[in-house]
């Protein structure tokens, strides 16, 4: 296990308990090599504390964990140099300018100064902000924070990028302008990625997923294979009266029928869905506010694996 | 590598304590103003009682004002490390390789080069007072402060590490650490104190930096050291080790 060079991360059985609260429960993932492995899971599920252990800042209490082939219980020092670092709160020092935190940080890690500042200053443009750099990060704006943490984190050529909710509080004009850098570094640095997010949309891009609920891995695999699991396309049909419409529906026969809030799901138990999407609109048009054509979601896969809406979950704060 | 590490994080702290300007006001303005008022008022309230006169007392105080403001500087200097917990700094600094030494060693040079200089700065005020340091007194001086400002910091790091308020350190801070600078001497000698003071006092590795202080500062130039400062400085090195050895011992354990 420990050994394998194409394995980037792996963690078996891992377990962990805040006190008497067990808050992980037998988690096990594998990021391959130059992979990107999204812990996907809603406020509270427990992303978080296995983050913390994988990026050594918690003591493995059960299972293991390995990095770039090494083991954290015995090697978590090896293990820190071989990672980068973005914590859901940035890790920068708000009084001190951008220039000064790229400093400090490649200080912390024993980077000679003249290799140290042509890092900084090829780091600096290559995120766009090296106009910034003898500004104090406290007046910058919460996406060139986030940039200048990526700056920071790459500092120390890692590669393993860890991170935690990484667009947390970020509007989604600048989510999906951090998300555009982070895929361009990755591709150019052939970074390994491994990230937690809440956010459903955030973890499409991912080669694999792993969801996280209440502590237990409920689904993990590739994001295509875990949609074909849930089957093929249905109709969604939004209504005032889901139940109504439901009972109305129900009686077309070859098809299952499911009730949502202010919607009826539809799966076609034989044939296409696009028809039937058809036929549904010109039936029940009156009752119906739209009908849209859907593709399983991981949304879907959160429903069917926790018995759950993804909506009920408690949200971001 | 972790020197390199600490002797950033250090210069960090500076850096960073230089820019907020409030901080340097306060840490060197507070003591000698509280050294003025309340040596000049106790003082003379001594004197209209024929026990002791406003000058005499102003120069006894003096070695605590210096002690008070190693105090302030250090422990001061260790609420960074609740802020650096709670403003996320921390975190990036715990995944380095040595990160857990580099912040301990960074938290205790930074908070010993603050504590130092202010005291040092203070100290420059000597002569005004009854006190003629020489170099070869200077220099003991300065060891001793040196001591005590890593002794001090450590304390400080050693409460402050576990906690997430910095309320709540403020909080020990009046319930804990000023006493501890009470019964040093500072404001009053042992010999007159009730007996469980004076027990209090013999426990207090403060008494004896302030013993150090105190005597190292009447020494005038050409007079011998004090005898019992060898004394003094084993004590307050033993006690300084000690706690660093604490804190060592606090920060390589991860949750």
């Amino acid at each position: 296990m420990a050994g394998s060079s194409l394995c980037a991360v792996q963690a078996d059985g891992v377990g962990y308990s805040y006190g008497r609260k067990r808050v992980l429960e037998n988690i096990d993932l594998r990021l391959e090599e130059g992979g990107m492995f999204c812990v996907l899971g809603p406020n509270g599920s427990g992303k978080t504390t296995l983050f913390k252990l994988i990026s050594t800042i918690f003591a493995l209490q059960d299972g293991e964990i390995s990095v770039a082939g090494r083991s954290l219980r015995q090697f978590p020092t090896p293990v820190r140099r071989k990672i980068g670092v973005l914590f859901q709160n940035p890790a920068v020092d708000m009084k001190l300018t951008v220039r000064e935190n790229l400093r400090y940080h490649g200080n912390l890690y024993g980077l000679e100064t003249y290799d140290l500042e042509k890092r900084i200053n090829k780091n600096l443009e290559a995120l766009g902000v090296e106009n910034r750099g003898g500004e104090m990060v406290e007046s910058l704006s919460g996406g060139l924070r986030r940039r200048v943490e990526i700056a920071k984190v790459l500092l120390t050529r890692p590669s393993i990028l860890l991170m935690d909710e990484p667009t947390t509080g970020l509007d989604p004009a600048i989510r999906s302008e951090l998300w555009s850098i982070i895929s361009g570094i990755r591709n150019s640095r052939k970074l390994s990625v491994l990230f937690t997010t809440h956010l459903l949309e955030e973890a499409e891009p991912a080669d694999e997923i792993m969801l996280l609920d209440q502590g237990h891995s409920v689904a993990s695999g590739k994001v295509s294979e875990l949609r074909s699991s849930l089957g093929k396309e249905y109709v969604r049909i939004g209504t005032y009266q889901p139940k109504k419409l439901a009972a109305r529906i129900r009686k077309e026969g070859e098809i299952e029928v499911t009730v949502e809030p202010a919607a009826v799901k539809v799966v076609p138990l034989r044939g296409l869905a696009a028809p039937l999407a058809i036929r549904l609109w010109r039936e029940y048009s009156k009752e119906a506010t739209s009908v849209t054509l859907c593709r399983p979601t991981l949304e879907d896969l959160f429903l069917q694996k926790t018995g759950r809406l993804w909506s009920s979950t408690p949200g971001e704060i | 590598m972790i020197m390199q590490a600490s002797f950033s994080l250090a210069v960090r702290e500076i850096v960073r304590f230089l820019r907020q300007k409030n901080r340097v006001i306060g840490a060197l303005a507070t003591p000698v103003i509280f050294w003025f008022l309340l040596g000049s008022g106790v003082g003379r309230s001594l004197a209209s009682s024929g026990i002791r006169e406003r000058a005499d007392y102003l120069t006894y105080f003096f070695p605590g004002i210096v002690l008070l403001i190693i105090l302030f500087t250090a422990i001061f200097s260790t609420v960074s490390v609740i802020e650096d917990r709670r403003e996320g700094f921390l975190q990036g600094v715990l995944v380095a390789p040595d990160g857990r030494s580099a912040i301990l060693f960074g938290k205790l040079i930074g908070g010993t080069l603050l504590a130092v200089f202010q005291a040092l700065i203070v100290v420059l005020i000597a002569p005004y007072t009854d006190y003629h340091p020489d170099a070869r007194v200077l220099m003991y001086l300065v060891a001793m402060i040196a001591l005590l400002a890593v002794g001090l910091t450590a304390l400080g790091f050693l409460f402050a590490w576990p906690m997430d308020s910095t309320q709540g350190f403020h909080a020990l801070i009046n319930l804990f650490f000023v006493p501890l600078w009470f019964l040093s001497g500072a404001l009053f000698p042992a010999s007159g104190a009730a007996e469980w003071i004076r027990t209090l006092m013999r426990f207090n590795p403060l008494s004896y930096g302030h013993d150090a202080l105190a005597g190292l500062l009447a020494t005038r130039p050409g007079m011998p050291l004090p005898l019992d400062l060898s004394h003094d400085f084993s004590i307050v090195i033993a006690s300084t080790l000690l706690l660093v050895m604490a804190c060592a011992l606090q920060v390589s354990r991860r949750s």
